[in-house]
């Protein structure tokens, strides 16, 4: 060891070398393992420009608040209402421009800004009332989505200005879609965010260690407010995007904003106990959401097999970061050695007996003969 | 383009072909046009057609004319994953009907859940992308104004003829209309319930609604119905509850109204899941008999429910009527004969009702499900 | 060397703490000089924490004096201690694992440029004092000032932990909470020659010890407390750990040996 001579350092072993990039590997093995499935399964209409462009399209929309999301979680929060408050900020702009007469530069500018305003709403009540992050964004989510419904009941606000609408969908020619740019915007200013500027720093040293963050002299709560503001500005922002997606918004738009984004998020690396976090892993984990329901709605697979998909990803994920920290995963020699622990013999008789109730009460019915109605 | 604008001007002259609808709609305004955003049925339907389609629908099948040696390719983009087995009914009678005339067909499904606007608009962007895969596009909206434009792009789509399903007001705004809508209207089913209500239990009825989600199917078979008792029979609405469409929450709707409106006398649900969870509270609080509750929709469920003398009214649609006709309106456009369409096709709606004899409600139930069955649905 | 008439840098005397009804501390006198290492030892609750809390403005004194250089001291807060270069190193460290230990040195405290009119972190530059500060103050160079904080040793968190003390300018007195509780022999060798290190640069060290072994091997004197209050200092040089455990445990209370 090399701690307190002045000699020349060891050089880095391979794992530390690559600690930075691990958070990619992970989606990257599986966009790659969707992209071979496709090959085989559906070349010609899986990998086309046109196809590829809806791809885009379809993660663009998640880009902004994956960004701010990562930096949540960063902090070891997390952020429930973040598609009530798209919902809230979209049909707010919605009515700026269709009744109130309102340039849509400005009413976009009034969505970013009322999200940024429900972000610091979440924030005083976590920091201030100290109600967990959890419980505090999840009841601030049947807040937003209560005001969505009392601002729209059951109309469907339609018809934006084109502007809005290029926003969403609008493509530039011989370029990427409008939104894709703005989606990879956000996504290059939260790395910078992330990496250059005092907010990004203190988020990654709250979630790190709180205590030590509190004893260094940062203003922990306030950053943590900071964080959650521009998280809701983020969905302030998708929430332009999605209105002018569908070109039309209604209370109930957006009902699963926040599983889809943390899952991106968590997928991409960033890690749920704080302090470790990617953008870039944050932008793969949103391509890889959207390359993989592509991928199903091309093979034409049931609907529901989405579902069972995006939990399996999600799984495969976190187990294969977990594995990644873990330091003593090169103690065991092979693979039936570290099966055989005597913890796991345990786990594979608990299985077995598991396993053998249900064949017994299976197997019981079968002795009863069919049903009778 | 222009050739199809030529072919449709001289198509006119003949008669009013859907194939052009978009540029001559609509074919007659009545009174309150100008507020509406959308044209009433009655509005963009030549006279008489939709009885004729009625007509056939509920005959025996005539086999297509033109023999087909393709299967014909059909893709579905509907709102499928919910309680409610309209679309699987509807899908099973048009397959049913296709095989009576001789169609062979291949079907392709792309589902999701009532509130993912944009996954539907996700499968809709996919389908455009597959045109050269489908003859036939079937998309029922989760939500007609949040899905007008991915209705518009999809008309636009020259590769395959579309439909609309569920749904019967096409809206104003679009560009290009698809080639025919398909539905029940909620409108005439709250008409038609009004007046059996009004006759059957009279003036000034407190009473409570378990409405589904906001929107414009809510409000047709809601606040329509709201409207028309209120304005004809002075019913006094005292309570009304969002349940979204869900079991769980006709159940607390249900629950919330025993315990504190004692005074409700009646509940008006919006859908079946709802009218079922209603139904469970109601038996659950032992109040089974004191409360009349309505249906919508007139499924296996809720005849099941009717016959047990749990459920006391509903709106039912003859629902196979979506399903067959769309099976025939295929036959229609392949023999070329679109002229003869109704721009909007809407199925029949009855009241069933406790007060019905078990041969009778067998009777409207064999007529509604011949093609997806009689019974509850399994699924 | 030091010696003990060299003039104390921090005087406390007759510092007395009460937390409600508790006495925590009674008449406590506690001096500190310039260029030595005191270690302040004593069972659990003989009030070393609650002085040093004092000593580091977390807590403030029922009653008693604190003076720095001749001069009254008064600290509201631990920013206000830190400002008079008295700071602390605490027995977690305070580091946060998942930043670079560059990132971890200038917590709270970074170094930024301007540019586009914003000021951002100047990361470069961080990474560069950073190394420099170790390896010149402290004599340690990392294998990498890239990697996250929790990869090094804990004789280099320490180091880390220590450089952030040194690099705030001026700095008079560190005070080490339990600095080898929570390491191996080797370690421990690195943490006490960390100490020595920068005592030779004339800072005062005060450490809090379990371990008198720790204690002997790298003290110049040390202040034995027992139930709130001072009960000796002894010159270690002087000294043996008998003596000084007897003291703790109170077999053979001795009044100010050679103060």
């Amino acid at each position: 060891m090399s701690s307190t001579s002045a000699t020349t350092p060891a050089a880095l072993n391979f794992r530390e070398r690559t600690e930075g990039y691990m958070s990619l590997i992970g989606p990257m093995v599986m966009i790659l393992a969707i992209l071979m499935v496709m090959a085989v399964l559906e070349p010609g209409r899986y990998f086309r420009l046109s196809n590829f462009d809806i791809i885009l399209k379809e993660a663009a929309l998640y880009m902004p608040m994956a960004m701010a999301m990562t930096l949540v979680i960063v902090t070891r929060g997390i952020d429930l209402s973040i598609g009530s408050v798209a919902a809230l900020t979209a049909i707010v702009m919605g009515y700026m421009v269709k009744s109130w007469g309102y340039p849509w530069w400005l009413a976009v500018a009034a969505a970013i800004s009322l999200g940024a305003l429900c972000g610091f709403i979440n924030g005083m009540v976590i920091t201030r009332l100290k109600v967990p992050d959890l419980i505090g964004t999840l009841a601030m989510d049947l807040v937003y989505r209560g005001f969505c419904l009392i601002a729209v009941k059951g109309i469907v606000l339609s018809r934006f200005p084109e502007e809005i609408v290029a926003i969403g969908r609008g493509e530039i020619p011989g370029f990427l879609p409008l939104p894709v740019v703005i989606g990879l915007v956000t996504l290059a200013a939260g790395w910078f965010i992330y990496s250059r500027t005092h907010l990004g720093r203190y988020a990654q040293a709250i979630g790190s260690n709180p205590e030590a963050a509190e004893l260094t002299g940062i203003p922990v709560d306030t950053y943590k407010v900071y964080v959650y503001a521009l998280m809701g500005a983020m969905a302030g922002l998708a929430g332009v995007m999605l209105a002018g997606k569908l070109n039309a918004i209604q209370a109930t738009s957006a009902p699963f904003f926040n599983l889809h984004v943390i899952a991106a998020v968590v997928v991409g690396g960033t890690s749920l106990f704080g302090g470790r976090g990617s953008m870039i892993g944050s932008l793969s984990g949103v391509l890889l959401l959207a390359m993989m329901i592509n991928a199903l709605v091309t093979l034409r697979m049931e609907f529901f097999w989405q579902s069972v998909a995006s939990g399996v990803v999600i799984i495969v994920s976190v187990a294969f970061y977990t594995w990644i920290q873990r330091k003593d995963r090169d103690g065991k020699s092979s693979l039936l050695e570290m099966l055989l622990t005597p913890e796991n013999r345990r786990m594979m008789k608990f299985l077995l007996t598991i396993i053998a109730i249900l064949a017994l009460i299976f197997g019981l019915g079968g002795l009863m003969g069919p049903p009778v109605i | 383009m222009n050739m199809k604008t030529l072919l449709c001007g001289i198509a006119m002259a003949a008669i009013a072909s859907t194939g052009c609808l978009a540029q001559s709609l609509p074919l007659k305004e009545l009174p309150g046009s100008a507020e509406r955003d959308h044209w009433l049925p009655e509005e963009v339907n030549a006279d008489g057609l939709v009885d004729e389609i009625q007509r056939v629908v509920g005959s025996e099948a005539v086999k297509i004319s033109t023999p087909v040696e393709k299967p014909v390719q059909i893709a579905l983009i509907y709102p499928s994953a919910d309680v409610s087995d309209f679309w699987a009914r509807a899908f099973l009678a048009m397959t049913k009907r296709l095989d009576q005339l001789s169609i062979p067909y291949e079907t392709t499904e792309f589902a999701s859940r009532q509130v993912e606007h944009e996954l539907q608009s996700t499968y809709a962007t996919q389908v455009d992308q597959d045109s050269d895969l489908y003859d036939f596009v079937i998309f029922g909206p989760s939500e007609l104004a949040t899905q007008a434009d991915n209705i518009d792009k999809l008309a636009k789509n020259d590769g395959f003829k579309t439909f609309v399903w569920a749904f019967h007001t096409p809206l104003k705004d679009i560009e290009t209309q698809p080639d025919n809508w398909f539905d029940f209207s909620s409108s005439f089913g709250a008409a038609k319930m009004c007046d059996f209500m009004l006759e059957k239990y009279g003036n000034d009825i407190p009473y409570a609604l378990i409405r589904g989600i906001p929107g414009i199917t809510d409000n047709q078979r809601s606040g329509e119905f709201a409207d028309c008792v209120k304005e004809r029979g002075n019913w006094n609405m005292v309570y009304e509850h969002y349940g979204e469409y869900t079991r769980e929450g006709g159940f607390d709707g249900t629950n919330r109204i025993l315990q504190a409106y004692p005074e409700v006398t009646l509940i008006h649900n919006a859908n079946t899941a709802m009218a079922m969870g209603g139904m469970e509270a109601i038996s659950a609080a032992g109040k089974h008999g004191d409360i009349i509750s309505t249906g919508w929709g007139g499924t296996g469920l809720e005849l099941e429910a009717i016959r047990r003398k749990e459920l006391d009214v509903t709106p039912m649609r003859m629902g196979d009527d979506v399903g067959a006709a769309t099976a025939e309106v295929i036959k229609y456009h392949l023999e070329g004969r679109e002229a003869e369409l109704p721009f909007v096709f809407l199925g029949r709606i009855l009241i069933a009702h406790d007060g019905m004899s078990v041969e009778e409600i067998d009777a409207l139930e064999q007529e509604a499900f011949r093609f997806s069955g009689v019974g509850a649905l399994n699924r | 060397m030091i010696t003990s008439e060299t003039v104390p840098i921090i005087t406390m005397r007759s510092i007395t703490k009460r937390f409600g009804g508790v006495t925590a501390l009674e008449n406590v006198d506690l001096d500190i000089r310039a260029g030595e290492v005191l270690a302040i030892v004593g069972d659990n609750g003989a009030g070393k924490s609650t002085l040093i809390k004092i000593l580091t403005g977390v807590y403030q004194p029922t009653s008693g004096e604190i003076t720095m250089n001749g001069a009254p001291l008064v600290m509201n807060s631990h920013a206000d201690s830190i400002a008079k270069g008295i700071d602390a190193v605490y027995q977690t460290l305070a580091l946060a694992d998942h930043l670079t230990p560059a990132a971890n040195m200038f917590l709270g405290n970074e170094l930024t440029r301007t540019f586009l009119g914003l000021r951002w972190l100047d990361n470069a530059k961080m990474k560069l004092e950073a190394e420099r500060v170790l390896k010149e103050r402290l004599g340690v160079t990392l294998r990498s000032m890239d990697a996250a904080t929790e990869s090094l040793s804990g004789g280099q968190r320490q180091a880390v932990a220590i450089a952030r003390a040194v690099y705030s300018t001026d700095l008079k007195v560190l005070v080490m909470d339990e600095p080898t509780a929570a390491l191996g022999p080797q370690e421990t060798a690195r943490t006490l020659k960390l100490i020595e290190t920068i005592r030779d640069q004339g800072i005062a060290v005060v450490v809090i010890s379990h371990s008198l072994d720790d204690v002997f091997q790298i003290s110049d004197r040390v202040q034995v407390m027992r139930r709130g209050r001072r009960v000796g200092v002894v010159e270690t040089a002087k000294s043996s750990s008998k003596q000084v455990l007897g003291m703790i445990v109170g077999a053979n209370e001795i009044e100010e040996s050679a103060a």
